[in-house]
């Protein structure tokens, strides 16, 4: 549930799934899902903080909703499954869905053009990705993905936006070490090529219940990005120190400091206590 | 100086030993180990421990395109739970609950495992469910049953990893 700019509750559904699972090689989901672009954002959902090391998603996963670059939601079919091969444990991901809508009006909110059922054209959004999880490397995992999606803001011309991402991670109950990378293009015939950068990288250690993590985080688009208005250049490392509880609360303290483009730089700390059910996550 | 406060963080998360982090594990007087039971209609004879694992962890839920793996793990506390977790995916009990907590919430599956309570239901269980797979103590294995070669090894064979 959210609270709009007028303050009224909005009930929002962010997953909805027509699942069908016969086997490890082809699962299918119809419906509104997370787009398999990288890692955290298929791992970490709404509702599912507790799970998260940190306090909140790197910069390069923030919510579409939330100021975020990548397209985090999707309406539409998604196939994934393991591929016959071995001990190099390949899986892939195909996703078809409706394409970015940037056109405000219609009842639409500009937090929300990226998750409606409308497009900006005919075109649908597709994913594409790979990940390999090699059997003598556990548990160690990297992948790579290709997404593509026309738009057309209204006002002007047409972009391909192609969005190039991979991530490598090691993932131990005890030691977690994640890196991903996104590279968003979005092209025009008439205003050129526009590149956004994003990556981030996170460490983390686990003694007992205490779990001690640091986060690198940056984003880049270029000033005269004609979508990402807003976004500019932010960089800069996050600390915090994560402190299980019990097996459902954990309380964290973290430490954010950001560079930005042209402004001030930003430090932040949080205290957060999260706390998860099989019911369902809340945050304080 | 936050630069430095952070790599500070950084050499500290790498350079502490690795037998400092974690949970320790729960040392058992060694005997015939852990039996990985199936049906004997089951078209597979053996396993890797990497194949295991994801069979443990959820990741393999079909033996085969037309039969489902029906994952049946022992009851919490108990000596086959705690060693395969161990032996099998490095976790403890709370890291393989909270682990399941996450498949919950991505929608990857409905519910955890269900936990059997005794042998007798273990054993019961894979002798009339084709695609079902269990763990017992290897010495309480009756006929009727298939035991798993994991890695090549039975139980109570030298190099078995689940003893």
């Amino acid at each position: 549930m959210d609270v709009d700019s007028n303050g009224m509750f909005q009930v929002q559904p962010e997953r909805a799934l027509l699942s069908y699972t016969p086997n490890d090689y082809f699962h299918a989901n119809l419906g509104r899902y997370h787009t398999g672009i990288g890692y955290y954002n298929n791992a970490y959902h709404h509702g599912a903080a507790f799970l998260q090391t940190a306090t909140g998603r790197p910069l390069l996963f923030a919510f579409d909703d939330q100021g975020g670059v990548l397209p985090i939601h999707k309406i539409g079919l998604s196939l994934t499954g393991r591929i016959p091969s071995g001990a190099l444990g390949l899986s892939y991901i195909a996703e078809v869905g409706f394409g970015p809508s940037s056109h405000m009006g219609m009842g639409m909110s500009g937090s929300n053009q990226m998750m409606t059922v409308t497009d900006d054209n005919n075109g649908r959004a597709f994913n594409l990705g790979f990940i390999a999880r090699p059997l003598p490397w556990h548990p160690v995992q990297f992948g790579f993905d290709f997404y593509h999606a026309d738009r057309t803001p209204m006002g002007m011309p047409s972009f391909s936006e192609n969005i190039y991402a991979g991530h490598f991670l090691y993932l131990a109950p005890s030691f977690e070490f994640l890196n991903e990378a996104a590279l968003i293009r979005h092209s025009s015939a008439m205003m050129g090529t526009f590149n956004t950068l994003g990556f981030y990288s996170q460490l983390s250690r686990k003694w007992h219940a205490w779990r001690p993590f640091v986060r690198y985080n940056y984003l880049n688009a270029p000033q005269m990005e004609p979508i990402f208005t807003t976004t500019g250049r932010q960089n800069g490392p996050s600390g915090g120190l994560r402190y299980e509880v019990n097996e459902s609360v954990a309380l964290k303290l973290q430490f954010d400091h950001l560079d930005r483009r042209g402004l001030s730089a930003v430090n932040v700390a949080t205290c957060k206590l999260h706390s998860c059910s099989r019911r369902g996550g809340r945050d304080q | 100086m936050i630069n430095r406060v952070c790599w500070a963080l950084i050499i500290a998360l790498l350079s502490v030993p690795a037998g400092l982090a974690g949970a320790s594990e729960t040392i058992f007087a060694s005997g015939t180990g852990i039996a990985v039971i199936v049906n004997t209609d089951n078209p597979v004879d053996k396993l890797s421990l990497a194949d295991l694992q994801r069979i443990v962890l959820g990741e393999r839920r079909s033996w085969s395109a037309r039969i489902p793996l029906v994952l049946m793990m022992r009851n919490e506390g108990s000596r086959e739970r705690i060693l395969l977790l161990q032996k099998a995916c490095h976790m403890t009990d709370a890291e393989y609950h909270q682990y399941w907590t996450g498949k919950i919430f991505r929608g990857d599956v409905t519910s955890e495992p269900v936990s059997l309570p005794s042998l007798g239901t273990a054993l019961d269980f894979v002798s009339s469910i084709k695609g079902g797979i269990s763990f017992v103590d290897a010495a309480s294995v009756r006929p009727g049953i298939k035991v798993m070669r994991i890695d090549g090894h039975l139980p109570g064979e030298q190099g078995y990893p689940l003893q």
